[in-house]
């Protein structure tokens, strides 16, 4: 008989709009009012109904023009003291500004600032060192930030680092990369330094985060570019936009926008009118991107608005999007996927074992000569989702463990290798601080693998020589033998999640191998093949299921590597290329959606890190 | 995706909206020549603006004028200020 459903149908939720992750990604940008004298390289500050712009370059010559802002038009207001273009500015409304720095023509490099209380500019303490192309500003008329910039002539930039407290401006610890023409967001005490140009003409994807007293690197944008519009006086050093930019290298100008949740960039809704050199203020939520260049000066301006009420992009949701006439299904985007550099480790090596998740890792011992392999290590490195700190090393050095296993930084197995002289059958367990001996490998081997825990794991594969097939079990006191592999291998690979349910994939014996093999806590049969046959492969060692596994990276004969594999439960399927080739690199992860990669050779060792990311996505479903 | 072409001039504010850059793809370009997204939003918003309908060919020409003109001015700085210039000299691109 007939269930309702089957006669009445489903009912598929109406949306205007699709599903998005953030209030961010549902901004867009609209027009806002026109400014009264078009120009580039202008200063700018305040929300996006109560902003300031003023100085700038109309051509030729500069400009001490000042326009006020109120969120439908703008009005030109009393003039800065000094005209200037490629100057800072900070301020909280068009009443309480402070602008500072810039450029007059010809090249002169001032340090002058001014404040500005509604309706007059008043000059103020200088700079403590003039300085122009510097938007990398961050804070308020009370309490900012300046850093980067240009001390001289093109094609002049430095790192240097200045704190305003209102009245007087003092030097702080410079950034790690110099630059000027960056972006900036956030606070004095917790800001962001966002693209720019290092070395002219060249420009910078890379962000560094200030806590107030250091900068470090963080994760860089998608587009590397200079002149970019960012938050001056707005943001966060978690929740941040950048939009528009140039990058002099073909020149490109960009319209795109990118947003910073702490973690991640993610590409938003572009500007209407791709421009560079404007100024930009406001918040994640309300912005404002006024004037600029797009090969010409333009004076329009544009609005950014992110509605508070949005759509929470759900994986599995079915729904109508009425705009555009679609039906739509939120998927985990696989093919979608991409690697993004991470923090790199402190000891480039290969060969090294490892375990963890993205968030949580491990890196231990490995071989951190460049070349034929001649080294060994006993170094352990741990990594807290944004840094890798050196920890305590192991009490055998050695190179070519297995591959190791575990779910956290504070529990895994180093298992066999070669400590310099011979293979070893050696066997420490790690506690989270401490490396301490246990019962030894029943057979003397290195360059085989783990699955499991550091208390339940199988370890298979190697060389004693000759290759082995073997498969022991790890019970957390002792090791006893199961069934070997069908294909005896070394520098093999694998994955899945626990002694029970695993699978091994690549590999060497008498060549380059492909072949994967599934474990069902009695033996090993042989499933389909990886499309690319390679050795010492990184993996989603911890996968939680044997439905979502990647294999990245290898070494196929050579050279080395940049694949990615998915493995679904039945087949192997490519998807988007690590940036860096490599092989025997430490490799972490629990599922097809989320990996690390570090470390790995060939020349020289490697101490980069990428992040393999996969974000869900709304597919029209198409009637076929 | 499929695309129309105008020539309008930006107003300012509300020239277009918000729920309009949510509704069709639209983008600037030189010679105040817009690239609109095909659909019944776009035409729509076409007519708010009072937009001149141009082919494809004839939008590049004017996008293409316009960058030239561009070039030509930038040419013509004295050599001093080409190195020191913060801008690059404008190059041609096609339209979408």
């Amino acid at each position: 008989m007939a269930n309702y459903s089957d006669i009445k149908g489903f009912t598929v939720q109406t949306l205007s709009t699709d599903t998005v992750a953030n209030a961010a990604a549902g901004g867009s940008w609209a027009s806002g009012g026109t400014i009264n004298n078009t120009r580039d390289m202008l200063g700018g500050a305040g929300p996006q109904t109560s902003a300031l712009i003023f100085g700038g370059n109309p051509y030729p010559g500069s400009s001490a023009y000042t326009e006020s802002y109120d969120g439908s038009s703008w009005t030109e207001v009393a003039d800065l003291n000094t005209a200037r273009i490629l100057l800072g500015g900070l301020g909280t409304s068009n009443t309480a500004v402070i602008a500072f720095g810039g450029n007059l023509s010809p090249p002169n490099y001032r340090a002058e600032t001014e404040s500005w209380n509604g309706s007059a500019w008043t000059e103020v303490n200088d700079l403590n060192d003039g300085r122009w192309a510097m938007a990398g500003n961050a804070g308020t008329q009370t309490a900012g930030l300046l850093f980067g910039g240009a001390p001289g002539e093109v094609p002049s930039s430095d790192a240097h680092t200045e704190s305003w407290n209102g009245t007087s401006w003092s030097n702080e610890p410079d950034m790690n990369t110099a630059r000027s023409e960056n972006a900036g967001a956030g606070t004095s005490t917790n800001a962001l330094s966002i693209g720019g140009t290092p070395s002219y003409p060249t420009a910078t994807a890379v962000v560094e985060q200030w806590n107030g007293s250091s900068w470090t690197e963080i994760t860089d944008i998608n587009t590397a570019r200079n002149d970019l519009g960012g938050l001056k006086g707005g943001g966060t050093i978690t929740d941040a936009l950048v939009f528009g930019g140039l990058n002099r290298s073909g020149p490109t100008t960009y319209a795109s926008t990118e947003f910073w949740d702490g973690s991640s960039w993610t590409e938003l809704a572009d500007l209407s009118t791709a421009r560079y050199g404007g100024s930009g203020s406001g918040t994640s939520s309300a912005a404002l991107y006024a004037a600029g260049n797009t090969g010409s000066r333009v004076g329009i301006s544009e609005e950014w608005s992110a509605p508070s009420d949005f759509n929470q992009i759900q994986e599995g949701q079915l729904y109508f999007n009425s705009t555009a006439n679609a039906f739509k299904e939120t998927v985990t985007d696989l093919p979608g996927g991409s690697w993004a550099s991470g923090a790199s480790i402190n000891d480039g090596r290969n060969a090294s074992g490892s375990a963890g998740t993205t968030t949580a890792a491990l890196l231990f011992t490995g071989d951190p000569v460049s070349g034929s392999p001649t080294g060994i290590s006993a170094n352990t490195e741990k990594y807290d989702g944004s840094s890798w700190t050196e920890v305590n090393n192991t009490n055998t050095a050695r190179r070519e463990c297995f591959y190791g296993c575990g779910l956290t930084n504070t529990a895994a197995l180093c298992v066999g290798g070669y400590d310099g002289s011979a293979k070893t059958s050696n066997v420490e367990t790690w506690d989270g601080t401490n490396w301490t001996e246990t019962t030894n490998l029943n057979q003397t081997r290195n360059s085989g693998a783990l699955v499991g825990s550091s208390t339940a794991a199988i370890g298979f594969g190697g060389i004693e020589p000759p290759f082995t097939g073997k498969t022991e079990f790890w019970n957390g006191s002792t090791w006893t033998e199961l069934a070997d592999l069908n294909t005896s291998r070394y520098v093999i690979s694998g994955a899945g999640p626990s002694y029970t349910a695993a699978l091994a994939f690549g590999g060497y014996s008498t060549s380059y191998d492909a072949e994967t093999e599934e474990w069902n806590g009695t033996s090993w049969t042989e499933v389909s093949d990886l499309n690319t046959a390679r050795y010492g492969i990184g993996a989603t060692v911890s996968s939680s299921s044997l439905n979502s596994i990647l294999a990245f990276g290898g070494d196929e004969a050579p050279p080395a590597n940049n694949k990615t594999e998915f493995w679904n439960g039945s087949s192997w399927s490519e998807l988007a290329e690590i940036s860096t080739a490599r092989f025997q690199g430490g490799s972490t992860g629990t599922s097809g959606t989320g990996a690390l990669f570090f470390g790995g050779a060939p020349n020289p060792v490697a101490t980069s890190t990428e992040e393999w990311t996969v974000n869900l996505a709304n597919k029209t479903i198409t009637a076929s | 995706m499929a695309y129309k072409y105008c020539t309008a001039t930006n107003w300012g504010k509300n020239f277009f909206t918000h729920e309009e850059r949510r509704q069709f793809h639209l983008s600037g370009h030189p010679g105040e020549v817009w690239v609109v997204g095909d659909n019944l939003y776009g035409d729509q918003w076409i007519g708010k603006v009072a937009g001149a309908i141009k082919t494809k060919e004839e939008a590049q020409a004017i996008v293409t004028g316009e960058i030239e003109a561009a070039q030509a001015a930038w040419d013509a700085l004295p050599a001093e200020e080409k190195t020191e210039i913060h801008n690059p000299r404008p190059t041609l691109y096609n339209l979408p």
